[in-house]
C-alpha cells in the first residue's frame, strides 16, 4: 500500500518535472515577444502582430509582463533559455544587456542599411552601444511642458519669462503652483542640465563628469525654481494638481496626456531656451527599442516579426496605440488622420526631438540617477549631518545605561538597596543633556549647500560604488575549509550516534522513520540550507558582464573597510549598521512600551467595550504592512500629507519629513511602531492571563505602589514569556525591508536605508553587486545569531 | 488594632443585574475572630475584598478603629491578607515573600531580617526560607502566606478561604494552628470560608451570609441551638438539620404538631405560643439529625438507608413523604434494614420552628440562655 503510493507519487513528481520541456518542445516553431504594454498601446502591439500572422502566417506569442520588475526578469530569464525571441524595452538598459549578451547586435546582414534613415536619427542612436546597433526604435519620450490654457495664454519661450510666469502665477497659501514637476528627479531636471551647457557623461574620455560649472548651473537654476514649487510631489499628486487646475504648467512626458481629463484645456509646448546659456533646454530622450534577445530561437523569423512592428506596424501603433513612433514616414503628410488638437500635440513632441539628449545606455548610468538626486536634493533642501546617528546611538545608550542603574538601585529579588545606584542612574541620563543640545545645534545647520561641492560628492560616491575591478583568488583553501567543516560534522554527528548507541538507544524502524522525516528534511533543505549555501557561497564571488568571478573574502574586506568612505557618510557599512541597531533598539523599545500599556489597560476591569478594542488595536497587524506603509508615506507628504495637515491647522509649520535623517528616520519609526505594537500587545495578553490577579492583590495589599507592583511583580513574571516576543520582533524588524523601501525610500540620501535594505540596493540598484550584496547578508545573519543567542544566554541565567 | 464597623455596604459590580451585597451592617469587635460563612456565590469573598480595599464600595461606609477607609488604597489600610490560591511571588524566596510588603514600606533592613526570622520561628519555617514557593508543599505554602500576613504585624488580617487547598488532615492540622496564632497575636480577623465545620471551631463569631445579606451574627452555640431562619439552621451544623412541614393542631389546650395522618408530635404550648402560632396554621418543623431517638414514638418513618460511619450511624428514611435524616449511635441501628418501619422519638426541646413563607425562625424547643447576639441581623 505505502509502496504503490510513494510510487504514483513518484510518477505525478516526474510528470512535473517533464512538463517544461514539453512546453518548450511544442512551442519551438514559436517567436515569443516580451512587452511592458498596457491600454491602448498593448492593444496595438497586439493589432499589429495579429496584422503580421495573417500576412506571414508565422504565429507570434505576445506576453505583456508586469512593469515592476520587468528588466530583471529579462535578464534572469533569457540566460535560462526562457526569454523572449524578440521584446519591447527603453534603451537605457542597451549598454547592460549587451556586456551581459542579453541581446545580440543587428549587423549589417540582418538589416538593409537605407532602413536606418527612415528612423529618427535621435532614437537610432541609443540604441546604439560601443558602435553596434542593438535594436530597431519603436516609439520615443521625452519631456514637454504641459500648459493650461485658461491659465497660461502663451507658453514662455526662455526661462527668464518661465521664472516670471512662475512666479506670478504661484501662490503656495491657496495651493496654486506656476509650474510643477518632480524636481529632484534627474529625469526631468535633465531638461536645465543639458540646457546649461551640462553632461554627465564627458563627451571625449566617456568617464562620468558631474562636477562641472555647467552642471552647478543648472543645479542652481532648479534652486530658484524650488522656491516657488511644492514640496516633494510623485506623479500622481501633479496630475492631480494640474487636472484640478492648481498646476499652470508642468513638465512631463507624452505618458501625461493619458492622466488627463477629457475637458481639461491644455497645450504643449517645446522647453524653452535657456536665456542664461543661449542654450536649449534639452531633456532625455527614452528610445523604446525591439531588441533581438540573444537566444532568439529563429533569428530570421525574428528579424522579420522586428522590422514589421518598427516600420508597418508604427501606424497602427501612433493611431491606436497613441504612441509618437520613431518611423519617420509615419509623420509625412495624409498618413496620420489626427484631430488638429491631437496633431498639434504631435508636432510639438516632434520639434522637442531637436532639443534631447538620449539617456545614457552605459552600464554606469544606473549607479549615477541615485547620487545626482541626492546631489540635487542637498543642493535645493540642505543637507543633514552624517554625525546625527551617532549621536542619537549615544544619547540612547546613556539613558538605557541610567536607566539599568536606577532600576538596579533597588532589587527586590535579593532586597539589596543601594542608593549609590540611583545617584549614578540620575548623573547618567543628565550627562545626555549636553547631547542633545549638541544634537539640536548641529541640526539646525543644514542649510542648502553649494551645487558644485554636492556635484563632487555625487561624482565621488557613484566611484565608490563603482564595483572595484575583481581579483581572481585562489578557491582552494575555501573548499578546503568547506571539506573539513562538513567532516567535522559528520564526526559530531557519527559520534552521537555512537554515544547513543553505547546508551542503548536502539535504531528499529530507520526506514519508517526517514520516510516521515523526509518531507520536512527536503523542505528544509530546499528552502533554508540551499539558499544558505548559495547565498554564502555567492558572498565570496563578484558578478561581473554575466560571469561571477571567485574572489574570496574581498567582499567582507570591501564591506569592512567602509568603502573607503568616513563613518559619516551613508555608503559606509559602520553607518547603516549605527542606522540599522537605532532602528531595531527604539522599535522593539517602542513596540514593547505600548504593546503592553495597551494590553496592562485592556485588562483593567473598569474598561467597557474591551471586546471592541481589542480588535481595534489588533487591525495595524492584520493589514498587509505594505499597504499600512504606503498609507503612511502619503500621510507624511509635505504639501498635502495628513500629518503636515494637522500640523498647519493648529497653527505650526509643516515639516518636510524625508528632508532629515531624524524626521525621514522617525517616520520610519513611526509607522513601523503602528505595525510592530499589535504583536506585542498581543503577546503581553496572553503572558498576563497567565499571572493570577491574586499577586497583584497581595503586593496591594502588602503596600505597593501601582509601580511598585508592575516593576516588583507583574514584570519579572512576564519576563518568560516576553523576552522571546522581543527576540522575534527585533529579528523582525532587524530586517524590516518594506518600511524602509515604501515610506522613507532611503532618503534622505541613502541615510535612513537599513542593512537589508542597503543589501537590497547594492544587489539590484547598483549594477547588480550580487556578490557584495549577499556579504551584506552573511552579516546581518551573523549579527541575528549572535544576538538571539546572547539573548538566550540571559534569559537563562536569569531562569 | 482595631475593630472594624460596616455601615450599609451595598457593592453592585458593573452590568450585574443586581446587589452582590444589599447593605452590610456588622460590627467587628477589637481582637475578634470573626468568620464569614456562606455558600459560594454569597458575597463573603466580596465583602473580604472590600475589607481589604481591592474591591470600591457601591454605598456604605466603612471604618478600621475610627478611620473612615472607603477611599483608601489597600496599601494604606494596614491590613494583611492571606488568600486561598496564596498568591505566593513565584520568583521570590520564601524569606523575600514574607520581607516584600514590609521592604516597600521601607522598614530598615535589620528590622525586616529580625521579624521575618521570628515569624518563621513562630511558623516552623526557619529551614525553608531560601526556597522558592514551588519547591515547598501545600501546607508550608500556606505557612509562608501566614507568614507574610503577620510579620506586618497589621491591624487586621483578613483570610480568604486559606485552608480550603489542604488535604483533610492537614485542614484540622492548621485549623488548631490558626488558633494558637490567633491567640497568640489578638489581632482583629476576618476569615472567610464555606465550610461550617471551620467556622464553628475557630470562630469567636460567625456571620452567615447568603445572596448578600447577612442572615445571622452570633458566637457558634448561638447559630447551633438558636439559628434566625432556616437559611442558618440549614448551613450551620452537620449533618444538616430536617425540615419538615407541619400542622398545628390544638386539643384541650394541648398542642400538638401533625405531620401526615398517622405521625405527629406533642409540643410544650409555650414553644407555640412563643411562636404565635394557632390551630390549624401550617409551620416548618426543624429537627437536628442528632436529636433523635429511634424506636419508640408517635412519628413513623420508613428506613431507606443506613451508612455506618463507625461509632455513629446516618439514617436515612421517609418520614411523611420527605426525606429524613437521623444520626444516632451505631448499636441503635444495628438491626435496620432497608424498608423496615420505624418509629421515631422527636423531644420538644429540640424543635425548631420556622414561618413556612419567610423561613424566619418563629421559637427553638431549647429557649437561648442569655448569651449575647442572638439576635438576626436584618430582622
Amino acid at each position: 500500500m505505502n509502496s504503490r503510493h510513494l510510487l504514483i507519487w513518484l510518477a505525478c513528481l516526474g510528470l512535473l518535472a517533464l512538463a517544461p520541456a514539453l512546453e518548450s518542445t511544442a512551442l519551438a516553431e514559436e517567436i515569443l515577444l516580451w512587452h511592458a504594454y498596457r491600454g491602448d498601446e498593448k492593444q496595438a502591439i497586439e493589432q499589429v502582430v495579429h496584422d503580421y500572422e495573417t500576412l506571414t502566417g508565422n504565429t507570434v506569442r505576445v506576453l505583456a509582463v508586469p512593469d515592476e520588475g520587468y528588466t530583471n526578469k529579462l535578464v534572469t530569464a533569457i540566460p535560462r533559455g526562457n526569454g523572449p525571441d524578440v521584446f519591447i524595452a527603453a534603451h537605457d538598459q542597451t549598454g547592460s544587456w549587451s556586456e551581459n549578451k542579453i541581446i545580440s547586435p543587428l549587423g549589417s546582414d540582418d538589416l538593409p542599411e537605407a532602413l536606418l534613415d527612415d528612423f529618427h536619427p535621435q532614437t537610432v542612436e541609443a540604441l546604439r552601444y560601443k558602435g553596434d546597433l542593438y535594436g530597431l526604435p519603436v516609439a520615443f519620450k521625452s519631456s514637454v511642458l504641459f500648459y493650461n490654457k485658461k491659465l497660461v495664454s502663451q507658453p514662455p519661450k526662455d526661462t527668464v519669462e518661465l521664472m516670471a510666469m512662475v512666479e506670478a502665477l504661484t501662490n503656495p497659501e491657496a495651493q496654486k503652483y506656476g509650474l510643477v514637476y518632480e524636481i529632484t528627479n534627474l529625469y526631468f531636471h535633465s531638461t536645465w542640465l543639458h540646457g546649461f551647457g551640462g553632461h554627465i557623461f564627458d563627451p571625449d574620455t566617456g568617464a562620468i563628469d558631474l562636477g562641472t560649472e555647467e552642471n552647478a548651473a543648472s543645479f542652481e537654476f532648479a534652486r530658484r525654481l524650488s522656491v516657488f514649487l511644492p514640496h516633494d510631489v510623485d506623479g500622481a499628486r501633479i496630475s492631480k494638481l494640474f487636472n484640478d487646475g492648481d498646476a499652470a504648467m508642468v513638465i512631463n512626458g507624452p505618458w501625461f496626456m493619458a492622466q488627463l481629463g477629457e475637458d481639461l484645456d491644455y497645450g504643449v509646448a517645446v522647453l524653452p531656451f535657456v536665456t542664461e546659456s543661449r542654450q536649449w533646454a534639452a531633456p532625455f530622450l527614452t528610445a523604446e527599442g525591439l531588441f533581438l534577445s540573444s537566444e532568439a530561437h529563429n533569428r530570421k523569423a525574428s528579424l522579420e516579426l522586428l522590422t514589421y512592428i518598427a516600420c508597418e506596424g508604427a501606424l497602427t501603433r501612433a493611431t491606436l496605440g497613441k504612441q509618437m513612433v520613431a518611423y519617420l514616414p509615419t509623420y509625412e503628410p495624409g498618413v496620420l488622420n489626427d484631430s488638429p488638437a491631437a496633431a498639434e500635440r504631435r508636432a510639438v513632441f516632434l520639434a522637442q526631438l531637436d532639443h534631447v539628449v538620449p539617456t545614457s545606455n552605459r552600464p554606469e548610468m544606473s549607479s549615477v540617477w541615485a547620487p545626482t538626486q541626492q546631489a540635487l536634493r542637498k543642493a535645493l533642501y540642505g543637507a543633514p549631518s552624517g554625525a546625527t546617528p551617532y549621536w542619537m546611538l549615544v544619547i540612547i545608550a546613556l539613558l538605557a545605561v541610567g536607566v539599568v542603574f536606577m532600576l538596579k538601585a533597588h532589587d527586590v529579588r535579593t532586597g539589596l538597596r543601594r542608593p549609590s545606584f540611583m545617584l549614578i542612574g540620575l548623573l547618567v541620563c543628565a550627562s545626555a543633556i549636553p547631547v542633545i543640545w549638541h544634537l539640536f545645534t548641529i541640526h539646525s545647520d543644514d542649510t542648502a549647500v553649494d551645487p558644485l561641492t554636492t556635484l563632487r560628492e555625487a561624482q565621488t560616491r557613484i566611484e565608490v560604488v563603482q564595483a572595484p575591478a575583481a581579483i581572481q583568488a585562489n578557491p582552494a583553501p575555501f573548499v578546503a575549509l568547506f571539506g573539513l567543516v562538513m567532516l567535522i560534522l559528520a564526526g559530531l554527528a557519527y559520534r552521537a550516534y555512537q554515544k547513543n548507541k553505547k546508551r542503548g538507544v536502539e535504531y528499529t524502524d530507520t526506514k519508517v522513520a526517514a520516510f516521515y522525516v523526509a518531507p520536512a528534511t527536503i523542505g528544509m533543505f530546499t528552502l533554508v540550507i540551499a539558499p544558505f549555501l548559495v547565498g554564502t557561497a555567492l558572498s565570496l564571488f563578484s558578478y561581473e558582464r554575466g560571469e561571477f568571478i571567485f574572489v574570496g573574502l574581498q567582499n567582507f574586506a570591501r564591506l569592512f573597510s567602509g568603502e573607503g568612505t568616513p563613518l559619516t557618510d551613508s555608503l559606509s557599512f559602520y553607518f547603516t549598521l549605527v542606522v540599522t541597531i537605532l532602528w531595531t533598539g527604539l522599535n522593539v523599545f517602542l513596540h514593547v512600551t505600548i504593546g503592553l500599556t495597551l494590553a496592562l489597560i485592556l485588562r483593567e476591569p473598569w474598561l467597557k467595550l474591551r471586546g471592541f478594542f481589542r480588535v481595534l488595536l489588533i487591525i495595524p497587524w492584520a493589514i498587509p504592512n505594505y499597504i499600512t506603509a504606503l498609507i503612511w508615506r502619503g500621510m507624511f507628504d509635505y504639501e498635502f500629507g495628513a500629518i503636515n495637515g494637522i500640523l498647519k491647522n493648529i497653527g505650526l509649520t509643516p515639516v518636510a519629513w524625508f528632508d532629515d535623517f531624524i524626521t525621514s528616520f522617525s517616520a520610519n519609526l513611526i509607522t513601523n511602531t503602528w505595525l510592530g505594537f499589535p504583536f506585542m500587545m498581543v503577546v503581553t495578553l496572553g503572558a498576563l492571563q497567565a499571572i493570577p490577579r491574586d499577586l497583584e492583590d497581595a503586593a496591594a495589599v502588602d503596600g505597593a505602589s501601582a509601580w511598585q507592583r508592575f516593576r516588583f511583580i507583574t514584570m519579572p513574571l512576564l519576563k518568560p514569556a516576553l523576552m522571546p516576543a522581543v527576540v522575534l520582533g527585533s529579528v523582525w524588524t532587524f530586517n524590516m525591508f518594506n518600511i524602509i523601501y515604501l515610506v522613507s525610500q532611503g532618503n534622505p540620501d541613502s541615510s535612513t536605508e537599513i542593512l537589508i535594505s542597503e543589501a537590497y540596493k547594492w544587489a539590484f540598484e547598483r549594477q547588480y553587486q550580487y556578490g557584495y550584496a549577499a556579504a551584506y547578508a552573511i552579516i546581518v545573519f551573523f549579527i541575528l545569531v549572535v544576538y538571539s543567542r546572547m539573548t538566550s544566554r540571559i534569559l537563562e541565567a536569569d531562569a | 488594632m482595631a475593630g472594624l464597623t460596616l455601615r450599609g455596604i451595598i457593592k453592585r459590580y458593573v452590568d450585574a443585574p443586581s446587589d452582590t451585597l444589599k447593605g452590610i451592617d456588622l460590627d467587628i469587635l477589637d481582637g475578634e475572630f470573626l468568620v464569614l460563612v456562606g455558600p459560594s456565590g454569597c458575597g463573603k469573598s466580596t465583602l473580604l475584598r472590600i475589607i481589604a480595599g481591592l474591591e470600591s464600595i457601591t454605598t456604605g461606609t466603612l471604618s478600621i478603629g475610627d478611620r473612615e477607609v472607603n477611599k483608601l488604597h489597600p496599601k494604606d489600610r494596614d491590613i494583611a491578607m492571606v488568600f486561598q490560591s496564596y498568591a505566593l511571588y513565584p520568583h521570590m524566596s520564601v524569606r523575600r515573600n514574607m520581607s516584600f510588603g514590609l521592604e516597600v514600606r521601607k522598614t530598615p533592613k535589620a528590622e525586616i531580617d529580625k521579624l521575618v526570622d521570628e515569624a518563621a520561628k513562630l511558623l516552623g519555617l526557619e529551614t525553608q526560607l531560601d526556597k522558592l514557593p514551588k519547591a515547598l508543599s501545600g501546607g508550608q505554602r500556606q505557612r509562608v502566606a501566614m507568614g507574610r500576613a503577620i510579620v506586618r504585624r497589621p491591624k487586621v488580617f483578613l483570610f480568604d478561604e486559606p485552608l480550603s487547598n489542604l488535604d483533610a488532615a492537614l485542614r484540622t492540622q492548621m485549623r488548631v494552628e490558626m488558633r494558637r496564632l490567633h491567640r497568640a497575636l489578638a489581632t482583629t480577623t476576618v476569615y472567610v470560608t464555606h465550610d461550617q465545620i471551620e467556622a464553628m471551631t475557630l470562630a469567636d463569631r460567625i456571620a452567615v451570609l447568603d445572596q448578600g445579606i447577612l442572615q445571622q451574627v452570633g458566637t457558634p452555640m448561638t447559630l447551633f441551638h438558636a439559628p434566625a431562619n432556616r437559611f442558618v439552621a440549614g448551613f450551620i451544623g452537620s449533618p444538616a438539620m430536617n425540615f419538615l412541614e407541619a400542622k398545628v393542631l390544638s386539643k384541650g389546650g394541648q398542642f400538638s404538631l401533625e405531620l401526615d395522618p398517622k405521625s405527629s408530635l406533642v409540643v410544650a404550648s409555650s414553644v407555640i405560643e412563643r411562636a404565635g402560632l394557632e390551630a390549624n396554621d401550617t409551620v416548618i418543623l426543624g429537627l437536628r439529625p442528632q436529636d433523635l431517638n429511634l424506636g419508640v414514638g408517635t412519628v413513623h418513618g420508613l428506613v431507606d438507608v443506613v451508612e455506618t460511619l463507625g461509632w455513629e450511624s446516618h439514617v436515612h428514611m421517609k418520614v411523611a413523604g420527605e426525606n429524613f435524616l437521623a444520626a444516632v449511635e451505631t448499636a441503635q441501628a444495628h438491626d435496620l434494614r432497608p424498608g423496615s418501619a420505624i418509629q421515631l422519638e422527636l423531644p420538644t426541646a429540640a424543635v425548631h420552628l420556622f414561618d413556612p413563607k419567610t423561613g424566619v425562625a418563629l421559637a427553638h424547643g431549647r429557649e437561648p440562655s442569655d448569651d449575647d447576639g442572638s439576635k438576626g441581623a436584618d430582622e
